[in-house]
């Protein structure tokens, strides 16, 4: 214990050394503009910058692109919030109640609780990272495809809390995000199903087109056609811009709850930060006092669903840093790129780097303490920024979120044929809004289905078609429990006369 | 204005601009089939540092167009830039593999061969604590229960794929009965085998190196002919399975440029070759280099095209 | 109008199970050691189309979907508005490599914006045009994203 605490004391010094802080700010800056753009993620970021390494020394290249990394987590939040444009699929969460509370004039208490649950959970993650990487990457080796099938089961489960007013076209929702889900390389057997010869179709259709075209040129197309001139509503009345003493108290403990779940789940193979951000918003939907806040039932938006999720989202990316660093396996795409940038320099992350490369590990970990308050100090004035374009006027504001939407989808890979494709989607959206059926479950079902599908058949195939496998192996069965508990307990106790808070 | 943009550009490093004498060509284009940061980014642009750093070109730029196993930028590259000498992609045995799979109407016939760069070969695994010792062991496991041994790699079709099926076949064993359980990506294939979810597993030898060295995995065999330089692990034929396969990567120039267009850019990729940063890079990664130009790289590529097609087919990836 | 529109979704969805359907069927029926394959995630999402297609086509038949959220139900529809938002898309798709990026964006922004009532076209025009700017220039000088320009590496 004393050991690490003199090799991480060894890490600042490196970290706070001028020209590192100064890579990290850079990196911080530029991940929390491209978090905000939707489209450019941060995977393609940091391999853009990749080139840099070669001129800079290792440990302020490697700052910078951490910098980058952590700094895209903090932005996605941003323009899910106010333009309801989640850029990366880790934000549509965010989404779901950010936006709504930014409708009802609280755009500033929802960025507030989102940058400020960022730097905790992901200080905790960082934190938790010093201490307990090498136990933490021990048990996420446990987990194989029997056992993360059934955490995408429970994760399956929950998806009712963004169901929306009526359960079958919450369902519908679901079914079409499934079946979009399919169009594409089937990745066990390697074969084309539903892509009708097209080769843009092979890899499937990208996920940011869909919800950009869903949420925000759904959402501007559904407004120019049923509610053009709406200024004058409560919807644009700006109410507080800081959080008030209520909301402090609401989101501490989603703020911690979040990181609970997303740490761990960020530091699983093959995890990734939608299943922690998805299970966040449900936790948090069941244990909240105030269900009828929550966008789903009509609210006004309940700050526990932005501060959870988000939470969870920077957690996971602080729990993709165990197995990063410990064992060299990516967890996401950007790990799998930071990777490519370790290696630039002769650097292997691995079992070994902690001995072969420590000074440098010990100042990277402690640039991410340093990263992580220089990006709240960098978050928390723009928000009052921020919170203020909601006051633009309408036609001025709407312009800009499908000038940034259409950026987004155009730059990912430069197809015009994606923009009319964004915009098809966005009709789809305006009738699926005008029939009340909610977006969000498309989306869940778009990404969720895929990695079920491919999870089961590996699992089945390495248990030589043996269904059983989800109770044999005990980590699967777990959750195979807990699933079944979700599922069951809340109609027992309602039988038995106990009513929930959500039931009512 | 422009020019001072670019120079602060410089000093963050993002474009490769450098001054040279004689060049050979002037601003090299490369299409990169595959997203930024894999080994076919890689390739390219390490490539277009060395030739730039060689004097053989004035500047290089990159393209990225990922999907389809590379061709759909194939098909964007043969279309564009018809007869443009200063224009290469970058290519590999997976684009053939994803042109022998999905059948595409552009291919590697319709542009021009210029170098083959070198291979990169594969390494099989276990996890430390495992029973099996060598792959003797392994195979005797396959002939008594093809379905017992669970081969843990990458997407189907892959040389991680084809190696499994022929080593089945090598032991007489029908390859449409291998147990192989796909990953995407190394990162998930390297967890899937030191967590013991599958028994044996194969990647390209610069990703599971390390874990080879820190003890955590076992290496029972490469795919190469002879040893790596300086290792240990045995080939596969030295252990009396007669299967060599390896991944390697080339670049071709565009369509329609004449035998001297085709000549200069072949001369400017090897002035390239013999670049430090190029050789840095190579070893780097594990790349082993084997360099192959004009007309016998074009009769490699037919082979391999050969090679890839028989072996999918017996794996019942391609009718 | 409703009536007409609920049954038309829910054909809608019940098509897209038969599509779905029929596609399984063509897929490779080898399911390896999994014991399922390639049709079987087709044939499950098939299923569970067709089951919420054929609910919703009841609710529509039998008085309309059930449960809407407040003030859905009755909204009329503004087209013009709608119709400058479609051609800013349609259009700065379509310009977007004759033109170059800025321009096109800097369409679309005028467009949508009249679309939504605004009048003041010129002080929207130069709006778009500083949106645009930083975001073109941070794709193409820092991050050497390709984008299509008008005349330089600045326009």
């Amino acid at each position: 214990m004393m050991e690490t605490w003199t090799l991480l004391l060894g890490g600042f010094g490196t970290a706070l050394q001028p020209m590192n802080l100064m890579w990290a700010f850079i990196g911080c800056l530029l991940g929390t503009a491209i978090g905000v753009l939707p489209g450019i993620g941060p995977a393609l970021t940091v391999a853009m910058l990749l080139p840099v390494t070669a001129k800079v020394d290792p440990a302020g290249a490697l700052i910078m692109l951490c910098g980058v990394y952590y700094g895209a987590a903090y932005g996605g939040s941003t323009t899910s919030i106010l333009m309801n444009t989640p850029g990366e699929s880790s934000s549509i969460m965010t989404a779901l109640e950010g936006n709504t509370m930014a409708k009802y004039g609280r755009a500033g208490p929802a960025l507030a609780t989102s940058a400020i649950g960022s730097f905790i959970a992901g200080t905790i993650g960082v934190v938790l990272l010093t201490l307990f990487a090498p136990l933490v990457a021990d048990l996420a080796l446990k987990f194989g495809p029997a056992e993360f099938f059934s955490l995408m089961v429970l994760a399956f489960v929950t998806v009712s809390s963004v169901l929306g007013a009526s359960m079958l076209r919450g369902m519908v929702s679901l079914a079409l995000g499934l079946a979009i889900g399919l169009v594409g390389m089937d990745s066990i057997a390697g074969i084309p199903r539903y892509t009708a010869g097209v080769p843009e179709l092979i890899d499937g259709i990208e996920f940011v087109l869909v919800a950009v075209g869903l949420f925000a040129v759904g959402e501007a197309l559904y407004s120019v056609l049923y509610d053009p001139k709406g200024d004058a509503t409560e919807r644009n009345k700006m109410s507080s811009i800081w959080m008030t003493k209520d909301d402090w108290k609401r989101s501490w403990p989603a703020w911690l709850r979040g990181t609970a779940i997303g740490f761990p789940f960020g530091s699983i193979p093959a995890g990734g930060a939608e299943i922690p951000t998805f299970l966040s918003y449900s936790t948090e939907r069941k244990l909240s006092k105030f269900p009828k806040e929550f966008s789903g039932e009509g609210g006004k938006g309940a700050i526990e669903g932005v501060a959870g999720p988000e939470a969870a989202n920077n957690a996971t990316a602080a729990g993709a840093l165990v197995p990063l660093l410990t064992l060299g396996i990516p967890t996401s795409a950007t790990a799998a790129i930071l990777i490519a940038a370790f290696q630039n320099y002769n650097i292997q992350p691995g079992p070994l780097l902690f001995q072969t490369s420590g000074p440098l590990v010990w100042g990277l970990i402690a640039s991410l303490y340093v990263g992580n308050v220089m990006l709240l100090v960098l978050n928390l004035p723009l928000v009052g920024m921020w919170a203020r374009l909601l006051t633009i006027p309408k036609p001025q504001l709407y312009a800009g979120i499908l000038v940034f939407a259409s950026i987004g989808v155009y730059g990912m890979r430069q197809s015009a044929f994606d923009l009319v494709l964004m915009y098809v989607i966005g009709v789809i959206g305006v009738i699926m809004r005008r029939f009340d059926f909610p977006v969000a479950p498309v989306i869940v079902g778009m990404i969720l289905g895929p990695m079920a599908e491919k999870q089961l058949r590996n699992a089945l195939a390495i248990a030589q078609g043996d269904w059983l496998i989800f109770f044999k192996q005990p980590i699967a069965c777990t959750f195979m429990v807990i699933t079944i508990a979700v599922m069951f307990v809340p109609i027992i106790l309602r039988k038995r006369g106990v009513r929930l808070a959500e039931d009512d | 204005m422009k020019l001072m943009l670019r120079q602060a550009m410089l000093a963050l490093g993002t474009t490769v601009l450098l001054a040279g004498s004689a060049l050979a060509v002037d601003n090299v284009k490369f299409m990169i089939g595959a997203n930024p940061g894999g080994g076919y980014d890689q390739t390219g642009r390490g490539l277009g540092k060395a030739m730039v750093e060689a004097g053989a070109a004035k500047s290089a730029q990159f393209e990225n167009k990922g999907g389809a196993g590379g061709t759909i930028g194939l098909a964007q590259f043969a279309n564009a830039t018809k007869g443009d000498g200063n224009a290469m992609i970058v290519t590999g045995a997976v684009m053939v593999g994803a042109i022998v799979q999905n059948k595409p109407p552009v291919t590697l016939a319709q542009i021009t061969p210029i170098a083959r760069l070198f291979y990169e070969y594969n390494v099989f695994v276990v996890p430390a604590n495992s029973p099996l010792k060598s792959m003797k062991d392994v195979v005797e496991m396959l002939k008594k229960d093809p379905g017992s041994v669970k081969w843990g790699g990458g997407s189907r079709g892959s040389v991680d794929h084809i190696s499994v099926a022929q080593i089945a076949k090598d032991a007489g064993v029908d390859p449409t009965k291998i147990n192989y359980v796909p990953f995407q990506g190394g990162g998930e294939a390297s967890a899937a085998i030191l967590g013991g979810h599958v028994t044996i597993g194969t990647s390209g030898w610069n990703e599971m190196v390390q874990f080879i060295k820190s003890g955590k995995m076992r290496a029972l065999a490469v795919t190469s002919g002879a040893k790596l330089p300086g290792e240990t692990v045995p080939t596969l034929k030295e252990q009396g399975i007669n299967v060599e396969i390896g991944n390697w990567r080339g670049v071709y120039g565009a369509a329609g440029i004449s035998a001297d267009q085709r000549k200069s850019l072949t001369d400017a990729v090897i002035a390239g070759t013999k670049q430090k940063s190029w050789n840095d890079a190579l070893a780097a990664n594990d790349w082993f280099p084997a360099v192959l130009t004009g007309d016998e790289f074009s009769k490699f590529v037919d082979a391999e095209h050969k090679r890839i097609e028989e072996s999918m087919r017996a794996v019942g990836l391609v009718k | 109008m409703q009536k007409n529109w609920q049954v038309g979704i829910a054909a809608f969805i019940l098509m897209l199970s038969a599509v779905f359907g029929v596609g399984a069927t063509q897929l490779p029926a080898d399911t390896g050691y999994a014991g399922i394959g390639s049709a079987f995630m087709p044939a499950v999402v098939a299923l569970f189309l067709l089951l919420v297609g054929a609910l919703l086509m009841w609710q529509a038949c039998t008085g309309g979907f059930r449960n809407f959220t407040d003030g859905v139900v009755d909204l009329v529809a503004d087209h013009r508005g709608a119709l400058w938002v479609t051609a800013g898309i349609l259009v700065s798709a379509a310009l977007m490599t004759k033109l170059g990026f800025v321009v096109a964006a800097t369409t679309l922004f005028v467009c949508v914006a009249r679309g939504f009532g605004s009048k003041t076209w010129l002080r929207d025009a130069i709006t778009g045009a500083v949106l645009v700017l930083p975001v073109f220039w941070l794709f193409t000088l820092v991050l050497d994203v390709n984008l299509p320009h008008l005349f330089n590496d600045w326009f």
